[in-house]
């Protein structure tokens, strides 16, 4: 016998099947729970980083974004490093993007070297070539933006600008733009924003709060309406007291 | 303002952590480090038993060191580390000296490349 057989022997006196089989259910075991920590590690992480990071990346978020996910697969799929080989890298990273989107808040010139400036693609109903030669932007890539922009006809567009995320913003030509009531000279009726005030039968006080209602006068319109709040989908409404209720499907 | 506060603290936990955990590695090794030198000295002199208590007592340590230090090194290294040990002990209790100083500079080579891994060298970070 060897010397490692002996050592392993002594090591593990019951050398056996069922030592394999523990060791590997185990480390699924270890696998599950890394997954789970880092899962609600990296939501945390990201909440830090801002509701930007979730919505429209600028160059820095999407580079941050990219490497979190790979930094917390190395600690989730490999059991022999350990967790704070991820932890660290990825709270160092979200710690640079706070200070880094701080900083290009506080100073224009370097929020211009990480995220460049928008670029006009369309001028006064011209198309800018070089512009879109320097974007690296073909004609069927301006096309397809303007589709999806919902412009089908190039004559429509008075400016079309690349904003530093890479989403184009337009600017219709006054003829054919959407008329607005206030060009037609139309009195409106401002019914403000509806909120969802009630989901599932749970209540959002944070909602009703924003609407300016109270309990008192959601008891009276359930009364009124003749329904239970746990029976209740949806409720919205409105500042003017306009509400609008979705009851569940089995209610 | 709150993030950037956060992310402060952030930083700072960080460089802490960082810090102790240079600490507490430099700590283990070297005490490891000079005690597989005392069990190669005795071992080089022919006292074998003196070799293998020393051994003894450095299994132990590392047995309670390595679970700090998994916390911030690769785990197959600290096993890799224990194994050696536990096949010098082997070399030891059965008087194969030579095999004994060999396998002990192996586990000195790899708790030193454990120890070496943590500082921020130029060839560590390139």
């Amino acid at each position: 016998m060897n010397k490692r057989d002996d050592f392993i022997l002594r090591k593990y006196p019951d050398h056996s099947g069922r030592l394999v089989i523990l060791n590997g259910v185990m480390i699924m075991i270890i696998t599950v729970l890394r997954t789970l920590l880092l899962y609600i590690f990296i939501i945390f992480a990201v909440r830090i980083m801002g509701k930007r990071t979730i919505s429209e990346l600028q160059t820095s978020e999407l580079v941050v974004t990219l490497l979190i996910s790979d930094i917390a697969a190395v600690p989730m799929q490999n059991t022999e490093q350990p967790m704070i080989s991820g932890i660290i890298p990825i709270l160092i990273l979200v710690a640079c993007e706070v200070f880094v989107s701080l900083f290009m808040l506080k100073n224009d010139k370097f929020r211009r070297v990480i995220c460049g400036k928008p670029v006009i693609v369309i001028n006064d109903g011209k198309i800018d070539q070089k512009a879109m030669t320097d974007l690296r932007m073909s004609t069927e890539d301006l096309f397809e933006e303007l589709r999806q922009k919902d412009v089908f006809k190039l004559e429509d567009v008075a400016y079309a600008i690349i904003e530093t995320n890479g989403k184009m913003s337009i600017l219709k030509k006054p003829a054919s733009d959407i008329v607005t009531a206030a060009q037609l000279g139309v009195q409106t009726k401002d019914n403000g924003m509806q909120a969802v005030i009630v989901s599932d039968g749970v209540i959002a006080d944070s909602s009703m709060e924003f609407c300016e209602l109270n309990r008192k006068w959601l008891k009276q319109t359930l009364i009124r309406e003749k329904i239970q709040l746990k029976d209740i989908f949806i409720m919205t409404a409105n500042r003017g007291r306009k509400y609008n209720i979705i009851k569940k499907a089995d209610a | 303002m709150k993030r950037t506060i956060i992310s402060a603290v952030i930083l700072i936990l960080i460089i802490s952590a960082v810090t102790i955990s240079i600490i507490i590695n430099n700590n283990t090794s070297s005490d490891m480090l000079e005690g597989i030198d005392n069990a190669i000295e005795f071992c080089s002199k022919g006292n074998n038993s003196k070799a293998l208590n020393e051994i003894d007592r450095i299994i132990e340590n590392w047995d309670s060191a390595s679970d700090i230090l998994m916390v911030f090194s690769s785990h197959d290294k600290a096993d890799e580390v224990d194994e050696a040990l536990h096949i010098a002990k082997v070399y030891a209790e059965n008087g194969e000296n030579n095999m004994f100083i060999a396998e002990c500079s192996r586990a000195k080579i790899m708790i030193k490349q454990i120890n070496e891994l943590e500082y921020p060298r130029l060839h560590n970070i390139l």
